[in-house]
């Protein structure tokens, strides 16, 4: 349908076959063109050179034959022949002409209205490009500046545990300190060191997607067993009073099917940030099946609570760049950023909950329940905790 | 939390403000400047280092830049607060003329050249720096200042 407006509007056009030019009285009149120069012409009726010469042809042909019959008192038959056979002849020659001059008027017109078009969409075109160049130069900038907020935190993260290294020693050595308490200072630095690099390296390689998950049929409530008693012993928990403990729940819990050694390390995680942001109360681990396929995990505290706004933040600190902005006193902050890249490695999904700021949060993870999944060989080997120590056997 | 002195005399060698949230490096210095004879106070927090600052008037303040600072319930683990100190603390004509010396991990040019401009005293990079390089230079401060 609108092809066929299209064609018909191309006929229309100046050069189609049905043109017709409004400004010429008598293809107006006729509703035709009576030449085929016509289809090219935009003249105005009297503008027209054809027509001109026509109508001075007529009024010539008139004017020589009234001459003549007045003169000589008679028309002869050869003069009447000449005039009419000159003006035909010059006239078809007349035509051929003014066929050409218009056609190449009209070649001229469209060569430049297609060279505007070009000259329009190159515009165009350029611009869009150079929009396209400018954004991606400023997302590049972005990436810049996220690289080095990353150094500068990084740096500065590391600084800090080796300056307490570099201080306790000196106090050691200066005798200002005995060594034992000086040790002490330089285990904290080491193990603050040591956690720091591991974190941000997890954190690379997650942003990566290198952390390949090597799921196994784990029991997860041996799992949080494990870890309570650890939990409870935290200082921060011990000096709060906090209660720890985990739901004994009515059914019987099932299998799940992730990778033990990085879903520990998210229990871990969620019950340490549970312990920091509890001042009183009671960190609660509770289990629930969410429609046969999943178990659900959630660590509930009595604790500070979070607003609407900071959960949305909360899981994507690194994920968004500018890593930097809220992150725990201690430690490198990326805990729940890890904790969430682990969960949904492992299929699962991690979410937080609470009423708002001061009335206690729930955050809890999923599982898949364990269903005779199998582990897929080639995944298996990708081991992702590196060994200590490796000994090259071949190169002994 | 604020150590306040064993003594309340003022100690003739000088009174130290350390401005720094890590326990670890509160407890070496307290230890180190005590053992030397110098008074010595620390704040981990800037509104109460600023508090401390006035109403004390210490011979000398050992700033941190990188502070955390609580913002809507999350903390910000790099906030620079030290800037804010600095800046707050050469604005107010009780305090301006306390000699402050930015001690930080940070460690561009461009910090250095803020802490400059901002009025700071000596600029110490933390982790290159022993107890006894920081006193050497805290002592070298105060005494000329305590000259003019």
């Amino acid at each position: 349908m609108t092809e066929n407006g299209q064609n018909q509007k191309e006929k229309k056009e100046l050069g189609g076959n049905c043109y017709l030019n409004k400004n010429c009285w008598l293809v107006k009149n006729l509703n035709y063109a009576p030449y085929k120069r016509c289809q090219y012409c935009e003249f105005k009726f009297r503008h027209c050179l054809f027509l001109q010469y026509q109508i001075i042809s007529l009024i010539l042909i008139v004017l020589f034959l009234s001459l003549f019959f007045l003169v000589e008192k008679k028309l002869s038959l050869l003069t009447v022949i000449t005039i009419f056979t000159l003006i035909i002849v010059y006239g078809y020659f007349f035509n051929s002409s003014t066929e050409k001059i218009i056609k190449a008027n009209f070649s001229l017109k469209k060569a430049r209205n297609e060279l505007k078009e070009l000259t329009d969409n190159l515009e165009d075109k350029v611009n869009d490009q150079t929009k396209d160049i400018k954004e991606k130069s400023r997302y590049l900038q972005e990436l810049l500046n996220m690289k080095t907020d990353f150094l500068r935190v990084v740096n500065h993260q590391l600084n800090t545990p080796i300056s307490v290294v570099r201080g306790a020693f000196s106090m050691m050595e200066e005798k200002v300190w005995d060594s034992a308490k000086s040790m002490e200072a330089i285990k904290f630095g080491f193990e603050r060191i040591t956690q720091t690099v591991q974190d941000f390296w997890d954190a690379y390689e997650l942003e990566g997607e290198k952390m390949k998950m090597k799921p196994e049929k784990i029991d997860i409530i041996a799992v949080v067993e494990k870890l309570i008693p650890e939990k409870r012993e935290l200082p921060l928990a011990v000096k709060r009073k906090l209660l720890i403990s985990a739901d004994k729940p009515k059914f019987k819990i099932p299998m799940v099917w992730c990778d033990s050694k990085k879903i520990t390390h998210v229990i871990s995680n969620l019950l340490d940030n549970a312990v920091y942001y509890t001042e009183q109360g009671a960190i609660t681990v509770k289990y629930e099946i969410i429609g046969k396929k999943y178990l659900k995990i959630k660590v509930i505290d009595t604790g500070a609570g979070i607003s609407d706004e900071d959960k949305k933040i909360l899981f994507q600190k690194f994920s968004r760049g500018r890593a930097v902005n809220s992150l725990r006193p201690d430690g490198s902050g990326l805990g729940l950023y890890i904790s969430k890249k682990i969960v949904e490695g492992n299929d699962g999904e991690i979410t937080c909950e609470s009423r708002g700021a001061g009335r206690g949060s729930t955050f809890s993870f999923t599982v898949p329940i364990y269903k005779n999944q199998s582990l897929n060989a080639a995944e298996g080997d990708k081991i992702t905790k590196k060994n200590k120590i490796v000994v090259f056997e071949k190169n002994n | 939390m604020i150590k306040k002195p064993a003594k309340t005399m003022k100690s003739n060698k000088g009174r130290i403000l350390f401005v720094e949230d890590e326990k670890n490096l509160v407890d070496i210095y307290h230890d180190y400047f005590e053992a030397n004879g110098y008074d010595f106070m620390s704040a981990k927090d800037i509104k109460e280092a600023l508090m401390i600052t006035e109403f004390e008037q210490p011979d000398l303040v050992l700033l941190d830049i990188i502070i955390p600072r609580e913002e809507k319930g999350v903390i910000n683990l790099i906030a620079e607060q030290g800037y804010d100190y600095l800046k707050a603390a050469k604005q107010n004509p009780k305090i301006k003329n306390i000699p402050v010396v930015v001690f930080t991990n940070l460690d561009t040019v461009e910090d250095r050249k803020k802490c400059e401009d901002m009025g700071a005293a000596a600029y110490i990079f933390k982790r290159d720096c022993s107890p006894k390089e920081v006193l050497d230079i805290a002592a070298k401060i105060i005494n000329a200042h305590r000259a003019r």
